[in-house]
């Protein structure tokens, strides 16, 4: 393999990744921005999706209907957990509720290890056949199905959100929640149909790669920290940008593991994010700028 | 004030001299993880163990038979949580010997506390450097092949097929890293060169970087040092690649799961084993046949067809092992009240009785210089060719 | 008995009990836990002071805890050093990394600390692995020495058991001064309001980084003890799950109260001994992992919500050993009269004009608050700023206060630039300040959020503090604190907690907390509003004397009446602009403030 060859195939890996990072990312940026919360228990919705299809599958159920039902039970725990373990703590700091989806994470997960033991699960692609050339990089099947269904997803989500009165109403209650409640707009709903968007996305980042990978109780994490660091560069809030940030992440990680070394694979995913952090840090020093305009509001 | 009477009260309880042990049966100490990343080795070694401590369970003492209990506790895939456990079974249930544990860093984790409280035990654990020194590891023992035995026969292989040069792709962790070691000096030995040397963590879910990185060396081979699932990504990542070369894996991969994770992707995988997966094309004359086909023949009856697999053998060897030994303490008189020096007699016991002793990961010697007590013979070259285990050519 | 005698003889009963544990559990239970419930304590009780008192979370301690081990080790293994030297070697390495990374991250608002401990967690987790000449790599390094002391040699669960424990003890009793000082009431008043902390001189990341390098010192302490103990350090005890069971017993134990640290320890690894034990009994598998995660994340979801407090409250109170209200102040604060009243500000030579603003601008998007603003107050002058509803008197107050940095133009004291400047540098310089809605320190005495705004004033330091060296200093600093509650008159409430107050005395505490600092400036935003008639001819007496003690007075006033009574000049602003200023009688027959205030018509 040729230089080229290794490179586009680092940027192919790194952009399909990345594009599974932003299905978790959109999750968060939704439960953050309809709720301040920034929910650790967004990987176990994709666990949980991706858990749920091998095991329909394997039991018979066509492909497409499995997916559909593995999606519309990670939306339905999205909303259940609202229900039950973020509501009745709306009001409290954002260190509870931040604790409280720790919480749920380690239930979540116990949960799912319960149900599906600790050997792992596998799913076959949606479609068969040999991977695909494209340009110098070699393609599975399926991760052109993930790039496709994320696409329509996004496409999805901006008509929601620019064209439908819900989606708007969810916009209004995450930029100004007492203004949304005055305009007779029943925030709660919109929280819980915040988290059952995160739960949906969840569901179908999982049911996307479990055929790339393999669906285990503990897949959860470590996707939920990586769409959470493309989701923080981003700001937590623009949608958009999320998907962006996160395409990004996913190609300098698998740059950075292709380039420098892949043992320090994670390390230099991570250490983007601590170098990014600092950043702004000493960005917002030289500014001078110690209590943000939100804080002087308050 | 009430309330601190009651919790004083319950301290004097907990605190209350032990109510004199009746120690009619002997209790051995079982640190595996059912639970975590090695769970995969675990399961089928807490299986085992719970599908022979009756038949095991016993042993003839000098009145009479004396029961032999196995306590099972999860090890968690976590070190501290294996000493803590380790601790806790000879501390708290007063153990003759463990059998502790699955993974190579949680058995050297525990040696210290073995060595200072003068414990022998049977590791399930790979690395070789769990019993040597030896010197430094009088207590312990081990009954799976060493990394180094493995890859013995994985490169007289591939000197065989005429691979002089093979790209690594192994986990990082403890695993990973003693197969490395052991790779490079046998790789030197016998003339293959180390394309190239990339690693991925056990809970991967993409390893095609490092596979692209590996194939800008050229190799001629694949050799992938992982278990499931991470062993299924690595090579599943090869073939979508359209990568062709052999695959050559470790012994980490002999069981179940990989062959139903992997499908097509893994056929033509070479890989090294205990005789246990292809027991039934053995010859007759070979010593361990019977041994093997039994020991199948129980698990499979319990466990499901094709359940085989060799981590659960390494655990009924442990136990084949401290079975006659705990009989030849016995018979040298020594009460099992006398835990301390049961424990030293046994030691012994196990050192220098355990002589061609037929297990099913091979044929044990244990001598003074030898924990590991196994030879050549405990490994055989293994090739998957439609979603079951073959010799390999 | 007394609540405190209670106290005492519980913590004597205590230390009694953990004295013989080792003897009385001997043979039944195995030691080795106590050795671990230590261990995990010590890290937890730096968690806590972190969570529960600079309201900040880690979810990287578990690597502050193998970087302690891992400089053990590679010291003592691979360096030769003597384990004793190597201890606290492991202490400073980890508490200088948690403050590398904590200093800067703290000048960011809000929990960006959880990612980037987070990203430190996994970044040490790969570099364990790599780096494998230091530190033998995943399979990790055996043979590390005990600790020892000239020729005593530390092994043993016994001998680490009374090691841990006195280390905890210590740990419980450095967190304790800690919490008590000048710096935790510091902290304290960051927790409870960042903005109102900052007005009284409070640099909050300042003391956030240093609680946080403390958190660190002690996970590395433990690591430590960790690698002396078993002599064996591999990378899987110090990744990121273990920062997650961390937080667990944190938070199950309580963040508020340090003991709750030990109890949180204590009960997460005793259930998890329990569950151990009990559940293959009950379905004979052997895996209690299994259930143990659910078990804990459900019992972690349902303390946070339903006692975010933990359990040590609880306990407390079952045992009928909740606290009173701390009253030690107030045998201090009983010198009040008898200290002479602090000296006003001396009449430096000093520019004419205390307060300057030139040719200021905030926008904020594309909503323009303040438009080219100038004045200038005089020493010893009572000016008032008034205007409607939205034009920008409050932003004025923020941007002279430095909570709020001027799109264009600048604010000086005394002729010195301050606009530039972080609002706690502002607030040290002289310029004290009350909220349209006041912010006290609510978890604070009435006395304490006085003596918070003696923070600059005070000298206490971090490191002085943790070993309880201000008790003196304390002392002074409530005798002077109550000297300022006896001026607003709030004296005989001092051990009240601010939270209790009612709205008016709230009012009266934030002037008071705002003199301690002893102001060149004060700025009162809305002084007057939301009192009753009597409250309010107190606060004109008041501000009255705050002018002739020295300190120039600065305020937005609804209140127009009051206005009068009491500025010297008025400034009238609307939409951010400048329309009129000069002697309150002039304004108010100047036609563009009736018009303002009333409309066109009514001017014309």
């Amino acid at each position: 393999m040729t230089l080229t060859q290794q490179i586009a195939q680092f940027l192919a890996s790194g952009i399909i990744n990345g594009t599974i990072y932003a299905l978790l990312g959109l999750g968060l940026v939704a439960i953050h921005s309809a709720t301040r919360v920034v929910n650790v228990a967004q990987g176990e919705f994709a666990a949980l999706g991706a858990l749920l299809a091998s095991t329909l599958v394997t039991r018979g159920m066509p492909l497409s209907l499995a997916a559909a039902v593995a999606v519309g039970v990670a939306a339905a725990v999205g909303g259940g957990v609202y229900r039950t373990a973020i509501r009745p703590a709306r009001d409290a700091g954002p260190l509870t509720l931040l604790i409280i989806t720790i919480a749920l994470h380690l239930s979540l997960k116990g949960l799912l290890l319960l149900v599906w033991g600790t050997d792992p699960h596998s799913l076959r692609p949606f479609t068969a056949g040999p991977p695909l050339r494209i340009a110098a990089a070699v393609v599975t099947r399926q991760s052109l199905w993930v790039i496709a269904v994320t696409t329509v997803v996004l496409v999805v989500l901006y008509v929601f959100f620019t064209r439908t009165i819900l989606g708007k109403s969810l916009r209004a209650c995450a930029v100004n929640p007492t203004a949304a409640r005055l305009m007779g707009i029943r925030v709660e709903r919109m929280s819980a149909l915040a988290w059952m968007i995160a739960g949906a996305l969840g569901g179908l980042a999982g049911v996307l790669i479990a055929p790339l990978t393999l669906a285990t109780y503990d897949m959860g994490l470590i996707l939920g920290l990586k769409g959470f660091v493309g989701a923080v560069i981003a700001g937590m809030a623009s949608y958009p940008w999320t998907v962006a940030a996160c395409i990004l992440f996913g190609v300098v990680e698998s740059l950075g593991a292709g380039l420098i070394s892949s043992n320090y694979r994670d390390g230099i995913a991570f250490g983007v994010l601590i170098a990014a952090l600092l950043w702004r840090a000493l960005a917002a020093l030289r500014g001078g700028l110690i209590i943000s305009e939100e804080a002087a509001q308050e | 004030m009430r309330r601190l009477w009651v919790i004083g009260a319950l301290l004097v309880l907990v605190g209350a001299p032990p109510s004199v042990a009746q120690q009619s049966v002997i209790k051995v100490g079982v640190v595996v993880d059912v639970t975590g990343g090695a769970s995969s080795l675990g399961v089928p070694e807490r299986n085992t163990v719970l599908l022979y401590q009756d038949e095991l369970g016993e042993v003839p003492g000098p009145n009479g038979p004396v029961r032999v209990q196995y306590v099972a506790t999860d090890g968690e895939s976590d070190p501290t949580k294996a000493v803590i456990a380790a601790k806790r079974l000879i501390d708290e249930d007063r153990v003759v010997a463990v059998v502790c544990c699955t993974t190579s860093p949680a058995s050297l984790a525990v040696i210290q506390t073995l060595q200072t409280n003068r414990v022998p035990n049977v590791s399930l654990a790979a690395a070789v450097t769990i019993i040597e020194p030896v010197d430094q590891r009088r207590w312990i023992f081990k009954t799976p092949q060493t990394d180094r035995l493995m890859i013995d026969v994985i490169t007289d292989h591939m000197r065989r097929r005429g691979i002089r040069s093979v790209a690594w792709l192994g986990f990082d962790d403890a695993f990973g890293q003693g197969g490395l070691v052991e790779f490079e000096k046998l790789a030197a030995q016998k003339g293959i060169d180390i394309a190239a040397k990339e690693s991925f963590a056990r809970a991967s879910t993409d390893v095609s970087t490092q596979v692209t990185r590996a194939m800008g060396r050229n190799p001629q081979a694949f050799l992938i040092w992982a278990i499931p699932p991470g062993a299924n990504v690595a090579q599943r990542n090869i073939r979508d690649l359209g990568i062709t070369l052999p695959v050559y894996q470790s012994h980490g991969v002999a069981n179940k799961t990989f062959l139903d994770l992997g499908g097509a992707s893994v056929d033509g995988t070479i890989l090294p084993s205990g005789k246990i997966l292809i027991a039934e094309l053995l010859p007759d004359t070979d010593t361990q046949k019977s041994a093997l086909l039994g020991y199948i023949e129980r698990y499979e009856g319990r466990y499901g067809k094709g359940t085989r697999n060799t981590f659960g053998g390494h655990a009924l060897d442990a136990m084949l092992i401290l079975k006659p030994a705990i009989e030849r303490t016995l018979r040298q008189g020594i009460r099992p009240e006398n835990t301390g020096g049961f424990r030293t007699v046994l030691r012994d016991q196990i050192e220098r009785g355990t002589k061609e002793l037929v297990g099913i990961t091979g044929i044990f010697n244990y001598t003074p210089t030898d924990h590991l007590g196994l030879d050549l013979r405990a490994a055989v070259m293994i090739e998957v060719r439609n979603g079951t285990w073959t010799p390999a050519r | 008995m007394t609540t405190t005698r209670r106290l005492q003889l519980a913590a004597t009963a205590v230390v009694a009990v953990l004295a013989v544990l080792p003897f009385a559990v001997a043979g039944r239970i195995s030691l080795g836990i106590f050795v671990f419930i230590g261990l995990f304590s010590l890290i937890v009780i730096g968690l806590s002071l972190l969570a529960g008192h600079a309201g900040q979370v880690s979810l990287g301690q578990a690597a502050f805890y193998g970087l302690g081990a891992y400089i053990a080790a590679i010291t003592t293994l691979r360096m030769g050093l003597a384990p004793w030297l190597a201890l606290p070697l492991a202490v400073g390495g980890a508490a200088l990394a948690a403050y590398l990374l904590g200093a800067p991250i703290f000048v960011l608002r809000g929990h960006f600390l959880v990612l980037g401990t987070l990203g430190l967690n996994v970044v040490m987790d790969v570099l364990v692995r790599n780096v494998q000449h230091l530190t033998g790599g995943p399979t990790g390094l055996t043979g590390i020495p005990p600790l020892s002391i000239g020729a005593l040699v530390i092994v043993g669960d016994r001998a680490y058991y009374y090691l841990t424990w006195s280390f905890v003890l210590a740990a419980l009793w450095v967190g304790r001064n800690l919490v008590c000082s000048r710096v935790g009431r510091a902290l304290a008043a960051v927790r409870s309001s960042e903005v109102a902390a900052a007005a009284v001189g409070i640099n909050a990341a300042f003391y956030k980084s240093r609680v946080f390098a403390l958190s660190g010192a002690l996970a590395g302490l433990a690591g430590a003890l960790y690698v002396h103990y078993l002599s064996f350090v591999s990378p899987s005890p110090f990744a990121f799950n273990f920062s997650i069971d961390l937080l667990v017993m944190s938070v199950l134990g309580g963040i508020y109260h340090l003991p709750g640290a030990v109890a949180g320890a204590a009960i997460v690894t005793i259930l998890r001994e329990a569950l151990r034990t009990i559940m293959p009994r009950v379905l004979g598998s052997g895996a209690s992992a299994e259930y143990e995660i659910v078990v804990f994340g459900l019992l972690l979801a349902v303390v946070v919500i339903f006692s975010p407090a933990g359990v040590w409250p609880h306990l407390l109170a079952w045992l009928r050993l909740e606290p009173g209200r701390s009253s030690r102040w107030t045998q201090a604060a009983s010198l009040a009269g008898m200290l002479p009243e602090s000296p006003p500000p001396s009449p430096r030579a000093e520019p004419a004009s205390v307060l300057r603003l030139e040719g200021l601008r905030k926008q904020f998007g594309g909503l323009l608050a303040v438009d080219n603003l100038s004045f200038e107050v005089p020493a010893g002058e009572i000016y008032a700023i008034i205007g409607p509803n939205g034009a920008g008197k409050t932003t004025v107050f923020n941007l002279i206060s430095g909570l709020l940095r001027p799109t264009r133009g600048a604010v000086y004291l005394r002729g010195r630039k301050v606009s530039d400047l972080p609002a706690y540098e502002t607030a040290a310089l002289g310029v004290g300040r009350t909220f349209q809605t006041p912010k006290v320190f609510a978890d604070l005495t009435v006395l304490e959020n006085v003596m918070v705004g003696l923070h600059r004033l005070t000298t206490t330091s971090f490191t002085a503090a943790m070993f309880g060296l201000g008790a003196r200093e304390d002392a002074q600093a409530a005798a002077r604190a109550a000297g300022y509650l006896e001026v607003v008159g709030l004296l005989d409430r001092a051990d009240v907690l601010a939270g209790a107050l009612p709205f008016g005395a709230l009012r009266l505490l934030e002037v008071a907390r705002a003199l301690a600092i002893r102001p060149v400036l004060l700025l009162l935003d809305e002084p007057a509003s939301g009192l009753s008639s009597a409250e309010r001819t107190e606060v004109v007496k008041l501000i009255r004397h705050i002018r002739d003690t020295g300190t120039t007075v600065v305020l937005v006033e609804h209140d127009v009446g009051l206005v009068m009574e009491t500025a010297d000049r008025v400034l009238v602003l609307n939409y951010g602009q400048r329309i009129a200023e000069g002697a309150p009688r002039l304004v108010r027959n100047d036609p563009r403030v009736i018009a303002a205030y009333l409309g066109e018509e009514a001017a014309s």
